[in-house]
């Protein structure tokens, strides 16, 4: 039956038969007022019933999620932000956790931690610690979210984790490996020990102290006439090199440069704070300092305390990255930060290694190289090519001193052009025997390593 | 036979492999945001204005008489839930087809039984072109003028078999004819009304 039909077939029924449309318009209106279709239909119940499970899901959540950690991560400086947080993959990155096998001392919340490893001693970040531990409280774990890989390598597992608990460092050695928690025992310091003694500083030797009284006192009579200026600087110079590798003579030298910093002198305070950044307690007074006499600050210095991770030497640091991206003083910085992991640290390097700018400065290309080759990126080849061909030139010309120095890089470089350097260094060992007379002992004891080794 | 190239088939034949489908369908029909009724009495001009015509579209897709009801009750809930703009009666009457078609192919779904029309498509064209805008009202005058022009045994024979609800059987017996002779009879009687329809209709 086609739909003609169909319709016809229904209107005959109409027109003749009891067939008629009925009157719905009470039982529709009816139904209009009834409160479930007030309420909605069956879409709009279940948009609520969904609405409903994912707040409850939300409510869930919000409360199981840990309080303590909210504070923490705020607090936590940023990737990249200040190059404290280092990002170098390692074996043991990832959460770790600190346990105190018997916590005897009170540690504050966000308890500085410091971790030293390769030699090198940098501010790990701060423990999650919601509240103060009491003495004696029993075992107590703390967990804190990255290991600074950086610091710790895979095969370097003794670390040496200091906690600041506000009077003194707790220290305490590990050995650390993948999947396992720092074990410390913490203890409180009593007060036989040496660290809340006032320190006395070790006996020098006479002619040591005489000469260190001696540059002091020059370095004191700066201003007082023409010439002292000069011989300040030069008394500051070799005092700089004795407070580097001498601690009696930093502590010798600590009251002095604290006595000299009171006179209010521009030029001697530079000098003054520049000594004492060499000495480990005075640090955090230098820093202190630095805010406001940091344009005076040698790069040096500053780079001696962001080490030490003094907080205001890194944002110095970090200041004058920014401010001179694209020159060679920014070499030092930029390496300081792409070592910790730093995003823009890590690109003013390689802009650097490709740029070409430090074709003059062998050696802070040749640290930037190396420091890449540390990171794992490939523009260290570059420097080592460079290194290679400056060696040659060096050897060309009979220079065999920086020949030295090119070899020891290039050795640090380690497998890269092995062949090539060992073929080097046979060229370099004849021009050490031509030329041992002209070498000090030193550079001639390097000389014959490097090439005995090579051979 | 209906073919999927045909979207209303083949929405009816996507209903029986996937129920989602039908939500999909039913929420693909334009529902424009402004209402046009404010109040209960505009509600109830529409439910009173288009009810009848409603009916008997869904009564010629197929329904029985109590689902035929019942859909379009459920059609106006719809539309009283979620209103739609006002473009005319026509323009109304038509939305108002769409949604029940989208209803009566749920109520199929649930029976799961086949429309018994092939295409809905054709069906709803077919509707519009011999019932008019008027809801049909000319075109059962017209038949009805027809009906009165039919020869005396034919008409008996038509209004017997469609007024009475008399079987086939019921209406040789009166006739004093075959069964046969009444099914050719009543053939015969729609072939003209049908044609006088048209005649009527066009003039």
């Amino acid at each position: 039956m086609n739909a003609e039909d169909r319709i016809l077939d229904l209107a005959l029924r109409e027109v003749l038969g009891d067939e008629s449309p009925p009157d719905l318009q009470r039982r529709i209106m009816h139904a209009a007022q009834r409160p479930r279709v007030l309420r909605g239909g069956r879409p709009a119940r279940r948009r609520v019933a969904a609405m409903a499970c994912v707040a409850a899901l939300v409510i869930v959540v919000w409360g199981l999620w840990p309080r303590g950690d909210e504070q923490a991560l705020a607090a936590w400086p940023r990737d990249g932000e200040t190059g404290r947080t280092l990002k170098v993959p390692t074996t043991i990155d990832g959460p770790r956790r600190i346990v105190f096998a018997e916590a005897t001392t009170t540690i504050a919340a966000n308890t500085r931690v410091r971790i030293r490893a390769r030699g090198v001693e940098l501010e790990y970040g701060r423990l999650h610690v919601t509240g103060p531990l009491s003495v004696n409280a029993g075992p107590h774990v703390i967990e804190f979210r990255k290991l600074s890989a950086g610091a710790v390598s895979r095969d370097e597992s003794a670390v040496v984790v200091a906690i600041d608990t506000g009077s003194s460092l707790v220290n305490d050695e590990q050995q650390v490996a993948s999947g396992e928690d720092l074990r410390l025992a913490l203890r409180e310091p009593s007060n036989n020990e040496p660290s809340h003694k006032p320190p006395v500083p070790p006996a020098l030797a006479p002619s040591t102290k005489e000469n260190l009284e001696r540059m002091l006192s020059t370095l004191g009579n700066i201003g007082v006439t023409p010439e002292s200026a000069m011989e300040a600087e030069k008394a500051a110079s070799e005092l700089t090199f004795m407070l580097r590798s001498n601690a009696a003579a930093r502590l010798h030298a600590r009251p002095t440069l604290h006595a000299l910093l009171q006179r209010k002198n521009a030029a001697l305070d530079l000098h003054c704070y520049t000594l004492l950044a060499f000495d480990e307690s005075s640090q955090t007074f230098v820093a202190e300092a630095m805010p406001d006499h940091a344009a005076q600050f040698t790069l040096d210095t500053i780079l001696f305390l962001a080490e030490a991770n003094m907080r205001s030497a890194v944002e110095e640091l970090k200041r004058r990255l920014a401010a001179q991206p694209r020159q060679l003083l920014s070499v030092r910085p930029a390496i300081y930060f792409a070592m910790r992991g730093d995003a823009r640290g890590r690109a003013t390097l390689e802009w650097f290694l490709r740029s070409r700018l430090m074709a003059t400065a062998t050696d802070l290309y040749v640290a930037a190289g190396a420091s890449l080759r540390v990171l794992g990126e490939p523009g260290w080849q570059s420097a080592v090519g460079y290194t290679r061909r400056q060696m040659e030139r060096h050897l060309a010309r009979d220079q065999t001193t920086a020949a030295i120095r090119r070899v020891l890089v290039l050795d640090y470089f380690g497998r890269a052009g092995t062949a090539r350097i060992a073929y080097l260094s046979a060229q370099l060992q004849d021009h050490v025997q031509q030329h041992e007379a002209e070498l000090d002992t030193p550079l001639r004891i390097r000389a014959r390593l490097a090439t005995i080794e090579k051979r | 036979m209906w073919t999927p190239s045909q979207d209303t088939s083949w929405g009816i034949f996507c209903l029986f492999l996937n129920p989602l489908r039908l939500l999909a369908h039913y929420h693909r029909v334009p529902r424009p945001s402004k209402r046009i009724y404010t109040r209960e009495s505009e509600f109830a001009a529409l439910v009173r204005e288009h009810q009848a015509g409603l009916w008997r579209y869904l009564r010629y897709l197929g329904c029985e008489r109590a689902l035929a009801e019942d859909l379009v009750q459920d059609t106006f809930l719809a539309v009283w839930k979620r209103p739609f703009e006002d473009r005319g009666p026509e323009a109304a009457g038509a939305y108002l087809r769409r949604v029940a078609k989208s209803h009566f192919l749920m109520a199929v779904r649930r029976k799961k039984t086949r429309p018994i029309v092939h295409s809905l498509r054709e069906a709803d064209r077919d509707w519009c072109a011999y019932v008019g805008q008027d809801d049909g009202a000319s075109y059962r005058a017209a038949l009805a003028a027809c009906v009165r022009q039919l020869k005396p045994r034919a008409r008996d024979g038509i209004e017997r078999f469609y007024g009475a609800n008399e079987t086939r059987d019921q209406v040789a017996r009166a006739l004093g004819m075959q069964p046969d002779g009444v099914k050719s009879l009543l053939r015969r009687a729609r072939e003209a009304l049908r044609t006088c329809v048209r005649r009527r209709i066009s003039t």
